[in-house]
């Protein structure tokens, strides 16, 4: 592919990390939007919230309820999020054989009704709470399976985040509303807030310790001046950032690229005289921070 | 550990029972087969080394396979099998990092079937004018896991009743209870993968200093266990010659070296599909930007740099090891000497 930008296959910089909180319901929404004071967007195709925590931008969605709906909401959500990489959180109520209503589990496996197919989300970040199966059914389920939290989003959250992040950082959070010895007629969306409020504190610092995850960006790069105003293509532009990249993670002296690059005159040239200086300079192994390591 | 999966077929084995005890407050749960969590496309390998949980299942299919080429030491007919996957150590050169999406430990409690598919191989090498060897410590570490594992216990005195076979176990740990308290097998050698001590610091995370390692190297060797050294792989950097020729001096004055068995040196290689999946998840490490080269679908270093440590690590440790105890696996065929 051609391109007659100056600045072609170098991308601009992008937010290092964000969060996206993804709920079915307005009022399993509200205690967290409540806490995390984040502002409505108004005109959008999915009510959403926005703001920040921890220093991460946030985005909440109220998907609606089903897989169905879930699905096209983290598509929506997933093309709106501007970031090098994304913890995912699903929060939401979910009926339980044995657990108590008002408590709070992390999904450690996820089935979907009438499948075989089960997902388990990678458990790398701290949880401080009791975990469970869940069982993702097309409709509200009162069968209650032994063991086994039943929903009707998971299964299918886990399935669609995982095309966007990496599986350590999707994880989906359940608080009990229903049980055997209660009536899913009793919940309404007043019951369900205060179900979820409680735990708001809970949910954050897990929601921190996922973000924690997140893989750090590559380094940005310092691009070598004559290579500034230089035409390239986008193939031309990339092959110039890696090799930026390279020079910079392996500590290359900026005078000595500098110098390196002194009579050239075509992008070509530049990319292949850096591509030598990267093969044939010896990495001290002390870890600075490159001299080459400034944004471009 | 936080979180142990335990594939529901081997829940009552006695192993896996004597495992879980040592891990009371580790959350217990249930699988049917390891795949559906080892094996999913979307993990990310170098976020699950924050906190790896461990898996326990049993192994199937074939347990011994032959090895890739250079992967030998004098013997015959040369395998490796694998009782475990991954490792307690993040070197970050390590091919793993590149093989498996997940950086969780899956251990086969199976001890007894990896035994009979030893013997079984072992035997069609009877008639074999050298032994066949079998190589532990392929996709792990074969001593690092030892207190929990207790793999070695069990195996290394299985090999007295195959002495036309040699077992080595690739180590760089200081788990050796195990050897320490048993009686030396002549058939088992210990094998120590050895850098110098700031190439230890850079990049071989979470594994013993080069002062420990040699600690159980001298301990073994007083013992009378086998030994063999691995400078494998040998990084370069900027100092790379004094690091390697201190290195060297240390390793040398430390143990005898007429006892040691062989020693070997390697390049840092890796099959290009493995070294992509490395670099994007470590973009801003030096060791995959610094003088490598493609050559055949593997990344090594350049011919010029490759030869260049090559000769230079083959002539100092020459000056301690009797030439036919020394290894080399370079990637490109090094010069020969003019006579």
């Amino acid at each position: 592919m051609q391109s007659s930008s100056q600045l072609g296959g170098i991308p601009h910089e992008c937010p290092r990390a964000h969060l996206n909180i993804v709920v079915a319901l307005s009022c399993e929404a509200k205690p967290l939007v409540d806490r995390l004071k984040l502002r409505k967007v108004n005109g959008e195709s999915y009510p959403r919230f926005v703001g920040a925590y921890e220093g991460v931008p946030v985005d909440l969605v109220v998907s609606g309820i089903g897989s169905v709906a879930i699905a096209a909401a983290i598509g929506w959500l997933a093309a709106k999020t501007e970031a090098d990489s994304t913890a995912w959180l699903n929060v939401g109520v979910a009926g339980h054989a044995e657990h108590e209503i008002g408590t709070i589990i992390r999904v450690v496996c996820s089935e979907v009704e009438g499948s075989q197919r089960r997902h388990y989300p990678p458990l790398v970040a701290k949880w401080r709470g009791l975990n469970s199966a869940s069982l993702s059914s097309s409709l509200p389920n009162v069968d209650y399976p032994g063991g086994m939290a039943v929903d009707m989003e998971a299964n299918t959250f886990f399935t669609v985040a995982n095309g966007f992040s990496a599986s350590e950082c999707i994880q989906s959070l359940k608080v009990i509303s229903d049980n055997p010895s209660s009536s899913i007629e009793e919940l309404n969306a007043s019951v369900i807030s205060k179900l979820i409020a409680p735990h708001v504190d809970q949910i954050l610092v897990f929601a921190a310790n996922v973000i924690k995850l997140l893989p750090n960006k590559s380094p940005s790069m310092h691009l070598p001046e004559p290579a500034t105003t230089m035409r390239r293509t986008v193939s031309q532009g990339l092959q110039l950032q890696e090799v930026c990249r390279r020079l910079g993670a392996i500590n290359a002296d900026k005078e000595l690229v500098d110098k390196r690059l002194v009579g050239l005159d075509s992008i070509s040239q530049v990319i292949e005289a850096l591509d030598k200086l990267a093969r044939s300079h010896a990495p001290s192994l002390i870890t600075q921070a490159s001299e080459l390591n400034r944004d471009v | 550990m936080d979180i142990i999966y335990i594939e529901e077929a081997i829940l009552d084995h006695p192993r896996t029972q004597v495992i879980l005890e040592r891990f009371p407050k580790a959350e217990k749960l249930l699988i049917e087969k390891h795949a559906e969590v080892f094996n999913p496309n979307s993990q990310n390998f170098r976020i699950q080394k924050n906190n790896p949980s461990l898996i326990l299942a049993a192994k199937e299919n074939k347990k011994v396979l032959s090895t890739p080429m250079q992967y030998e030491t004098g013997g015959g007919a040369n395998y490796y099998f694998s009782h475990m996957l991954n490792c307690l150590y993040d070197c970050r050169y390590c091919f793993l990092q590149g093989m498996y999406r997940s950086a969780n430990y899956l251990l086969f409690v199976n001890y007894e079937e990896f035994w009979e598919d030893i013997q079984l191989v072992a035997k069609t090498h009877a008639n074999d004018e050298k032994p066949a060897w079998f190589f532990s410590g392929y996709d792990c570490d074969s001593l690092a896991f030892e207190p929990v594992s207790q793999f070695a216990r069990y195996i290394v005195p299985k090999f007295k009743g195959i002495p036309n076979a040699v077992l080595e176990l690739r180590t760089k740990s200081t788990q050796i209870r195990s050897l320490l308290e048993m009686d030396v097998v002549s058939n088992v050698v210990v094998a120590y993968s050895l850098s110098p001590e700031p190439v230890v610091a850079a990049v071989e995370e979470g594994a013993p200093t080069l002062a420990k390692r040699l600690d159980a190297l001298v301990k073994l060797q007083n013992k009378g266990w086998r030994l063999g050294i691995r400078f494998d792989p040998i990084i370069w950097h900027q100092d790379y010659q004094k690091n390697y020729r201190e290195m060297l001096a240390q390793v040398f004055t430390a143990l005898d070296v007429n006892a040691i068995d062989s020693v070997t040196i390697g390049g840092f290689r890796l099959p290009k599909g493995f070294y992509k999946i490395m670099r994007k998840l470590h973009p801003e490490h030096w060791l995959f930007s610094a003088g490598l080269s493609e050559s055949e679908g593997m990344i090594a270093y350049t011919q010029e740099i490759e030869t260049q440590m090559f000769e230079f690590m083959l002539d100092q440790t020459r000056q301690y090891v009797a030439e036919e105890k020394v290894y080399a696996y370079p990637s490109y065929p090094l010069p020969t000497t003019p006579e």
